[in-house]
C-alpha cells in the first residue's frame, strides 16, 4: 500500500518499493541504487561475490510493468564508483526500455566520464516540475518557500519500537521544510537512522507498505 | 653453569632461583620449552641468560656465522609495546652491564621507517616486538633470508596471546620460521592457566621434545571487599562503584601508590573524573591510562609510576599486563574482574618482589555484585583458574598470512600447506579448505566469473606474489588480528594528540558541544576528516564516551565460584562479611518472592506496563544465560508464536513478551527440560545474528574491511561499507563461504558453547524449580530488568511481525 502526498496540488506517491511515482507525470523516481558497488570492491581487491544483477533490474522491471511509466529520474548515487562492467549490463537493460526516457541528477557518487555517462541517459544537475517540485541529489538552499524539493543521499531510515521491547530498522520517508528525502532503492546500502521532530514526518516502509510513524 | 648469568646476579647482589638455572641448562642442552612462573621473579633472565650464553658459547653456532656480517640471533615476542619496552630495558642493561656486543632492537608498530630500514640491512642480535611486527617482517621482501639464522623466538606472557587470533599469529609466523630455519629453539614464557600443558603442546608443535620449566613460588594475597554503609535493596547496574569513592579514596591514602583498575574505558574517564573533582587535591598526583589514549600520554603515566610521581593511575586491562611498576603497593578492582586469573594477574600488579604481599580492593558495582567478593576468596583458596582455550580453525587469519607471504618473497601452495596444517589451529584442514582460500585470493571467490577484473595474487616462477604496489601496502597497514572501529584522532588545535575515539561517539555529538577524554574536559571546535579538533572546556558537564567491546562474560570457573557462594546465603553460621552484608536484599527478595537454596532454582514471572517478564536465574554466567534465553524463546514460541525481548547478566535472564503464557509449574519443568536441547539449540537460536556479529572481526582479519591509511589522508575513494553488508552479500550469493561458515563456527564454540549448556539444562533437571508471581520487580530482577542492551528472538515469520508494526502504527496513526 503506498502512501499518497499532495505537493501543490500534484499527487506524489511513496512506494513500498522505496520509489516515488508521480502519476501527472507518469514519473518514477529512483534514488541511490548505488550499482557496481559490489564490482567496485572486487575491482579493488576485495573478495565479495559479483553482485546479481537480473535481481536488481526485476525489482524495477516490476514498477515499470506495474505504473504506467514514461519517465524515470534516476536521484543521484545511480552507480557507484567508477567504470566496471556492471555499468554495461545496467546500458544495455535501460536498451530495453526505448518508450521510457531516463534522467539521472547526478550525485556525489555519480563519477563516470561524461560521456558515458550522456551516452546512457538525460543528466541534469536537478529537475522542475512547472507546479514547483524540484528533483534534485541533495537538498537545494536557498529555494523560494512554495517549491518542494525531493532528494536522496542521506539513505534515510527510522527505528520503530513495538511492545515487548522490540525494535525494528526499517528504511523510509522524510519530510521537512518541504523537502521529502527518499530511502535507498539499492540492496546493499545502509541506513541513517533519523528521528522524528515537530516539524518533520516519517513515513516507515514496512513490508509492502508505507506507513506514516 | 652460566658464566655470565654468575657474574651478574653476583654483581648485582641477587641469588638465582632453582627455576633460573633450571632454565639455564634446558636452554644449553639446545632444548624447547614453557617456563611457567609470575612476574616479578626474574623469569626474563632466565631466558635471557641462555640465550646469550648460547650465542657467545655454543661452537656450532659460532661456526655458523663466521664469515657473517650480521644476523638475527634470537626475536623475543610480548603481546605489548609497554612490555617490549620493559624487555628492552632489562636486556640492554644486561649487555651495558657485561659490556657485551650483543645488539638488541625494538620494533613495533611504531618504529620510524629509516630505523626499520636499518634494522633490515643491519639487523641487531635480537629483537624484541610484537606478533603484528613479525607478520610485517614476513611482509617484506627477503624475510627468508633475514630469519635464516635465527636460534631463538620466545613468546613472552603466552597465556595472554593463547585463546585470541593473535596467538593463531604466532603459531602461523612458527610454522615458517621452524622451516626456514630446522634448529630453532622456542620458549614460551606463561602465568599458571588451566590448560599448561595444551599451551605448552600448541607452541612446541605435537609430539614436542621440549621441557616444562615451573617456578614453583608462592604469592600471598591479601583481599579485601569494600562495602557501601548500607544495602541498597534494588542493584541498579552501575550504580553503586562511585558512591563507594570515598571509601576507595581512604584506600588510595594509605598505601604509596595504588593502581585503580576499571573494566571499561568509559568507567576509567568516569572514575578520574569524580576523584578529580571530589578531591581536587589530587591533581597531579592521580593519572589515567587506557588503549585509546595516545602513546605519548600513556608513556609519561608509565615513566612517572616507575619514578614513583603517582598516588593512584586510573586504568584498565591496558595495565594488566607484565610491567613492573616497584612503587605499586596496592590495586583497586572496580567492578567484577569476570574471571579469577585476570583479577589475580591484578593483584599481582601490587606488591611485585617476591615474598612481598599483593593487596587488592574489590570495589561491587550493585549490591548484588557484593557476592563476587566472597566468589573470589573461594576461587582464590580453591586455586581455581581458568583455561585459555584456544581458536582453531581461524580461515580469516589463514587468508591474512597467505596475503602476507604473498607480499614478501611469494609462496608455494604446496609448502605452505603442508606447514600450516602442522599447527594446532589448523591441524584439521583439508586441501579443500586451503584451496578455497587460495581461490578467495586468486579470483574473489569460489568460481572465476565471465567478466572478471579481481585482481590479488599473480604466479611467477612458481611463487605466488602480490604485485600491485597498492595492495601491498594496503595490506601491510592492516596486518593484525585486533580489529577496531573507525577511529577519529583527538587533536588540540596545536596539533597536540590525545588520543583516538570511536567514530560513532563524536557523530553524535555537535561543534561546541563538551565531553570527557584522556581525564580532561574537551570541547569539540570542528571534526574534520578523520580528527576532532578538541579545546579544554570547563562547564563541568559533557558526557563519557563510551566505548564498544566492554562486555565480556564472567568465566565458567568464576561462575562456579558464584554459585557456591550463593549455595552458602542460607547458612547461618560462619558466613564471609559480604554474605552477612546482603542479608537485607536477600530477605527482600525473599518477601517479595523466594530465595533459592542449593539445588533450587528460582524463576519469576512478572507482569509490568512493558508486557510479560519470565525471570530465570541459573548463576551460570552471562554468555550462557543468552544462549539458554533463546532456547526457552523457541520453546515457548511453539507453543503460541511470539517475539521476544532478552536481557541477560552474569545471574539470569529474562524473556519479555506481549503475550501471556500459562505459567505455571509443569509449563516451566517442560521449559527447562534437557529433552531435544541439541535439536532446539540449532533450529531455535538465532545463530545469523550472533554469526552477522562475528563476522565483523572475521571480514576485518581476512582483508574485506579497509580501515585506511592511519594518518595519511589518503582517499579510500567510494570504499566504506561495514560487515553487515558483506555478511549479508555472502549469505545470498555465496552461502557455503569458509568465512561464512567460520562465523557460525566460532558461534558455536565461544559464544553458545553446547557443551556447557548441555550441563546447564542438566543440572536444572535435578533442581527444585521454585515458581513464584511477585506483583513487583525483585532485587534479583531488578538488575536484568534494567539492562538497556538487549537481543531479539522471534518465531513470527517477518511479514507477520511488519504486520503487527504496521497494526500498531496505524493504530496510533487513527487513535
Amino acid at each position: 500500500m503506498a502512501k499518497k502526498l499532495d505537493f501543490n496540488g500534484v499527487e506524489v506517491f511513496l512506494l513500498p518499493q522505496k520509489a516515488v511515482f508521480v502519476p501527472l507525470y507518469n514519473t518514477l523516481v529512483i534514488s541511490d541504487w548505488h550499482l557496481g558497488k559490489l564490482g567496485h570492491f572486487r575491482q579493488e581487491g576485495l573478495f565479495v561475490p559479483p553482485m546479481q544483477l537480473v535481481h536488481e533490474f526485476a525489482r524495477v522491471e516490476e514498477l515499470l510493468l506495474e505504473l504506467p511509466v514514461k519517465k524515470v529520474i534516476f536521484l543521484g548515487d545511480l552507480f557507484h564508483s567508477n567504470w566496471n562492467t556492471e555499468w554495461d549490463e545496467f546500458v544495455l537493460f535501460l536498451k530495453k526500455y526505448p518508450q521510457i526516457e531516463f534522467i539521472l541528477t547526478k550525485g556525489n557518487h555519480d563519477i563516470l566520464p561524461k560521456d558515458m555517462l550522456h551516452s546512457a541517459l538525460h543528466i541534469k544537475d536537478e529537475y522542475l516540475l512547472t507546479e514547483g517540485l524540484v528533483f534534485s541529489h541533495q537538498p537545494i538552499i536557498g529555494l523560494p518557500d512554495y517549491i518542494y524539493n525531493i532528494v536522496g543521499h542521506i539513505h534515510p531510515g527510522c527505528v520503530i519500537t513495538t511492545k515487548g521491547r522490540q525494535h525494528f530498522r526499517l528504511p523510509c520517508f522524510h519530510l521537512e521544510d518541504k523537502v521529502l528525502t527518499v530511502p535507498a532503492f539499492g540492496k546493499w546500502t545502509g541506513l541513517h537512522i533519523l528521528h522524528k521532530d515537530e516539524d518533520s514526518r516519517i513515513f516507515a516502509v514496512v513490508g509492502d507498505g508505507v506507513v506514516e510513524v | 653453569m652460566n658464566q655470565l648469568a654468575d657474574v651478574w646476579f653476583y654483581n648485582q647482589g641477587w641469588t638465582p632461583h632453582a627455576f633460573q638455572k633450571k632454565a639455564w641448562s634446558e636452554i644449553q642442552k639446545g632444548h624447547s620449552g614453557l617456563l611457567n612462573a609470575p612476574t616479578g621473579f626474574g623469569k626474563t633472565f632466565a631466558i635471557w641468560f641462555g640465550i646469550i650464553d648460547h650465542y657467545y658459547n655454543n661452537k656450532a653456532y659460532q661456526k655458523k656465522i663466521k664469515n657473517k656480517k650480521s644476523a638475527l640471533h634470537a626475536l623475543w615476542i610480548t603481546p605489548l609495546r609497554a612490555l617490549s619496552k620493559e624487555i628492552y630495558k632489562a636486556t640492554t642493561q644486561v649487555s651495558e652491564d657485561l659490556d657485551l656486543d650483543y645488539k638488541i632492537e625494538f620494533r613495533t608498530g611504531d618504529t620510524s621507517i629509516s630505523d626499520r630500514q636499518k634494522q633490515r640491512k643491519n639487523p641487531p642480535q635480537s629483537l624484541i616486538t610484537t606478533p603484528e611486527s613479525v607478520h610485517l617482517l614476513l611482509a617484506s621482501k627477503g624475510s627468508e633470508e633475514y630469519f635464516k639464522h635465527l636460534e631463538f623466538i620466545v613468546i613472552d606472557e603466552w597465556h595472554e596471546l593463547l585463546g585470541s587470533k593473535r596467538g593463531v599469529l604466532v603459531e602461523l609466523a612458527l610454522s615458517r620460521l621452524k622451516v626456514l630455519n630446522p634448529d630453532l629453539k622456542i620458549w614460551g614464557i606463561s602465568a599458571t592457566i588451566g590448560n599448561l600443558a595444551e599451551a605448552q603442546e600448541i607452541l612446541l608443535g605435537q609430539n614436542h621434545q621440549g621441557v616444562m620449566v615451573k617456578a614453583n613460588l608462592k604469592k600471598n594475597i591479601q583481599i579485601e571487599t569494600v562495602l557501601p554503609d548500607t544495602i541498597e535493596k534494588f542493584p541498579w547496574a552501575g550504580h553503586l562503584g562511585i558512591r563507594l569513592l570515598d571509601k576507595v579514596i581512604d584506600i588510595v591514602k594509605q598505601y604509596n601508590s595504588t593502581l585503580i583498575f576499571t573494566n571499561t574505558r568509559s568507567q576509567s574517564e568516569i572514575w578520574y573524573q569524580q576523584i578529580i573533582s571530589n578531591y581536587p587535591e589530587f591533581a597531579g598526583i592521580l593519572a589515567i591510562h587506557h588503549g585509546s589514549l595516545s602513546d605519548e600520554i600513556r608513556l609519561w603515566v608509565e615513566e612517572a609510576l616507575h619514578e614513583n610521581k603517582l598516588k593512584a593511575v586510573v586504568c584498565t586491562s591496558s595495565l594488566d599486563l607484565g610491567v613492573d611498576f616497584r612503587p605499586v603497593d596496592c590495586v583497586i578492582q572496580i567492578g567484577s574482574p569476570k574471571g579469577v586469573a585476570r583479577f589475580l594477574q591484578r593483584a599481582g600488579r601490587s606488591g611485585h618482589r617476591p615474598h612481598e604481599t599483593s593487596y587488592i580492593y574489590y570495589v561491587p558495582t550493585n549490591s548484588l555484585e557484593i557476592i563476587e567478593g566472597d566468589s573470589l576468596k573461594y576461587a582464590v583458596k580453591e586455586h581455581i583458574i581458568e583455561q585459555r582455550i584456544p581458536y582453531i580453525r581461524s580461515f580469516d587469519v589463514l587468508i591474512q598470512y597467505l596475503m602476507t607471504l604473498a607480499v614478501g618473497d611469494g609462496f608455494v601452495t604446496d609448502e605452505i600447506f603442508e606447514e600450516v596444517s602442522q599447527t594446532h589451529c589448523f591441524a584439521s584442514i583439508t586441501r579443500g579448505e586451503f584451496d578455497e582460500c587460495m581461490s578467495m585470493l586468486l579470483h574473489g571467490g569460489k568460481t572465476l566469473t565471465a567478466y572478471d577484473d579481481f585482481h590479488r595474487l599473480v604466479l611467477k616462477d612458481g611463487r605466488y606474489k602480490v604485485e600491485s604496489r597498492k595492495l601491498a601496502m594496503r595490506h601491510r597497514l592492516s596486518i593484525g588480528a585486533i580489529v577496531s572501529d573507525a577511529m577519529m584522532k583527538v587533536k588540540f588545535m596545536s596539533g597536540k594528540y590525545l588520543g583516538s575515539i570511536e567514530e560513532g561517539f563524536i557523530s553524535k555529538l555537535n561543534p561546541g558541544e563538551t565531553f570527557w577524554f584522556s581525564g580532561r574536559q574537551l570541547g569539540i571546535v570542528k571534526v574534520s576528516g578523520m580528527e576532532v579538533i578538541v579545546k579544554p572546556a570547563s562547564n563541568n558537564k559533557g558526557i563519557v564516551p563510551s566505548w564498544m567491546g566492554g562486555r565480556f562474560s564472567i568465566s565458567p570457573d568464576l561462575g562456579i565460584a558464584i554459585r557456591h557462594s550463593f549455595a552458602n546465603i542460607h547458612k547461618t553460621s560462619g558466613q564471609s562479611p559480604e554474605l552477612k552484608f546482603m542479608k537485607p536484599l536477600f530477605q527482600e527478595q525473599a518477601k517479595r518472592s523466594l530465595l533459592p537454596q542449593e539445588n533450587e532454582l528460582l524463576v519469576e514471572y512478572i507482569h509490568t506496563k512493558y508486557g510479560y517478564h519470565l525471570f530465570v536465574y541459573p548463576f551460570e554466567g552471562k554468555l550462557i544465560h543468552e544462549g539458554m534465553a533463546q532456547v526457552l524463546a523457541y520453546r515457548l514460541g511453539n507453543i503460541t508464536p511470539a517475539s521476544f525481548s532478552i536481557a541477560t547478566n552474569e545471574y539470569g535472564f529474562e524473556l519479555v513478551s506481549a503475550t501471556k503464557y500459562p505459567v505455571d509449574l509443569d509449563f516451566i519443568t517442560e521449559l527447562l527440560s534437557p529433552k531435544s536441547l541439541h535439536s532446539d539449540i540449532n533450529s531455535g537460536i538465532n545463530v545469523q545474528e550472533m554469526a552477522r556479529r562475528r563476522f565483523r572481526d572475521i571480514a576485518g582479519i581476512a582483508g574485506l574491511i579497509f580501515q585506511g591509511f592511519p594518518g595519511k589522508h589518503m582517499k579510500t575513494k567510494h570504499m566504506q561499507a561495514n560487515s553487515g553488508l558483506f555478511f549479508s552479500v555472502f549469505e545470498e550469493y555465496d552461502p557455503t563461504n569458509l568465512l561464512l561458515r567460520q562465523s557460525y563456527d566460532e558461534v558455536f564454540d565461544f559464544q553458545l558453547e553446547e557443551g556447557r549448556m548441555q550441563r546447564a539444562f542438566e543440572r536444572i533437571e535435578n533442581h527444585k524449580i521454585l515458581l513464584s508471581f511477585p506483583k513487583k520487580l525483585t532485587p534479583f530482577s531488578f538488575p536484568i530488568f534494567s539492562e538497556s542492551f538487549r537481543e531479539k528472538y522471534s518465531n513470527e515469520d517477518w511479514q507477520s511481525r511488519l504486520e503487527l508494526v504496521k497494526l500498531q502504527l496505524e493504530g496510533a496513526d487513527n487513535g
